[in-house]
């Protein structure tokens, strides 16, 4: 798989909206994350059960636009999410005692992230959104119904580095480093994602996404979507990879909590100036993290560190630099974050 | 009627689809209670059923009258 950095560098030519929030919120945010690939040790299942959320629900809209009604595709994707959250004896870690009881059901000790609230999240989203929603998929000129694109969207510039090769003679403008042969690159920037679905509302088209969250769902939980990194991407890429320009977007918000999934509509709305002006900053915060990967520096942003409920490094950031180390390598785990592999 | 926790505890690919509409029901019925204002509805170890009657307060007057 391609890595999202130039070669023998740390500059970033592959971008998704997750990385790019990373930067923007802290640079050291970013480095921790991105750079080092950390994450805090138990935050694989936040990831896990999201994708396992947004494919039963992607089953679903997949299954509807092959002309099943509502409760043939219900009953498909309740299936789909029992079988996807059942642990098979050739997945186990302990064999011997998977075959003897032929698998056993996906396990967390998270009261609201587990088997039983995917389940049923996923049953009240389809109940209350599924049948007779007045967001109806767009079929796109394929044929196929527009749900969980993935985009690669390459811009007109791209980083303005040297990175290394191997081989001078395959690359014109080379130049001998103290560190080896470098040549300019070529490469230009890459913004990755993934739309989830995108729909016909109320005469408008709009990009869908769907969210889920532990926190109580208010009109202050959409006013943070605008102005947004992530919303502000979906709509460029509707409007420049599938030829659709957009209103905005819908968000379907999930509050999952231990005894219920409450569930709300909102909108984010986008112009397209605001969409200009979004790739115009965008322009300038790659051209930071450019810098910061030149220099080898990602600085603290410490104005970040309490927002958004609290950021996962705060503890790390709080200690003696020479003892973060510690800490980093007892509290978090490695990951691979690449923004290049589709979901 | 199968227990929902027996379908939970089953491989998914032995359950029937009458089994699944089963799963369907019982998440329908503590949608509707949480509705009703349960808002422990959906919660997995709550036995399925419609939500309790809450009882009546009591004025002490009305006893003692």
């Amino acid at each position: 798989m391609t890595s999202p950095f130039l070669p023998g560098t740390k500059v970033q030519f592959a971008w998704d909206s997750t990385s790019l929030g990373w930067l923007k919120t802290c640079p050291r945010l970013y480095q921790y994350s991105m750079i080092d690939q950390w994450v805090m040790k138990g935050e694989r299942l936040h990831l896990k059960y999201g994708l396992l959320y947004h494919g039963a629900l992607e089953f679903y809209d997949r299954t509807r636009a092959q002309n099943f009604n509502h409760e043939e595709a219900l009953i498909d994707t309740v299936q789909k999410v029992l079988v996807d959250t059942w642990e098979s004896p050739r997945s186990a870690e302990d064999p011997a005692e998977m075959i003897a009881n032929n698998g056993r059901p996906w396990k967390t000790d998270h009261p609201q992230k587990n088997r039983e609230t995917l389940i049923r999240s996923v049953i009240w989203y389809l109940d209350q959104f599924g049948d007779k929603d007045p967001a109806q998929t767009v079929v796109l000129q394929s044929g196929k119904p527009a749900v969980e694109l993935t985009f690669k969207m390459e811009l007109d510039w791209g980083p303005k580095s040297y990175y290394s090769v191997d081989d001078i003679s395959l690359a014109p403008g080379a130049l001998n480093f103290s560190t080896g042969t470098k040549v300019p690159n070529t490469q230009p920037y890459i913004l990755c994602g993934h739309l989830d679905r995108v729909v016909t509302y109320a005469g408008g088209t709009y990009v869908m996404d769907r969210k889920t969250t532990g926190s109580t769902i208010s009109s202050n939980y959409f006013d943070g979507f605008t102005p947004d990194n992530q919303m502000s991407l979906y709509s460029m890429a509707s409007k420049v990879i599938y030829k659709t320009p957009v209103q905005g977007i819908i968000i379907d918000a999930a509050q999952i909590a231990v005894g219920f999934t409450r569930l709300q509509r909102g909108f984010a709305y986008r112009t397209d100036a605001q969409i200009d002006e979004w790739l115009e900053n965008t322009k300038h915060w790659l051209n930071l993290a450019e810098f910061f990967a030149k220099e080898d520096f990602w600085p603290m942003n410490d104005k970040s560190c309490h927002q958004y409920g609290g950021c996962p490094f705060r503890r790390v950031c709080s200690k003696d630099p020479n003892v973060r180390k510690n800490f980093l390598e007892t509290d978090f785990e490695r990951r691979e974050w690449n923004p290049l592999i589709p979901r | 009627m199968t227990d929902i926790a027996t379908l939970f505890q089953t491989d998914p690919l032995k359950l029937t689809k009458a089994d699944i509409t089963e799963i369907i029901k019982h998440y329908r019925l503590a949608s509707a209670n949480f509705a009703n204002g349960d808002k422990a509805a959906g919660n997995a170890k709550k036995i399925p059923g419609t939500k309790p009657v809450k009882e009546k307060s009591i004025n002490l007057d009305d006893i003692l009258d």
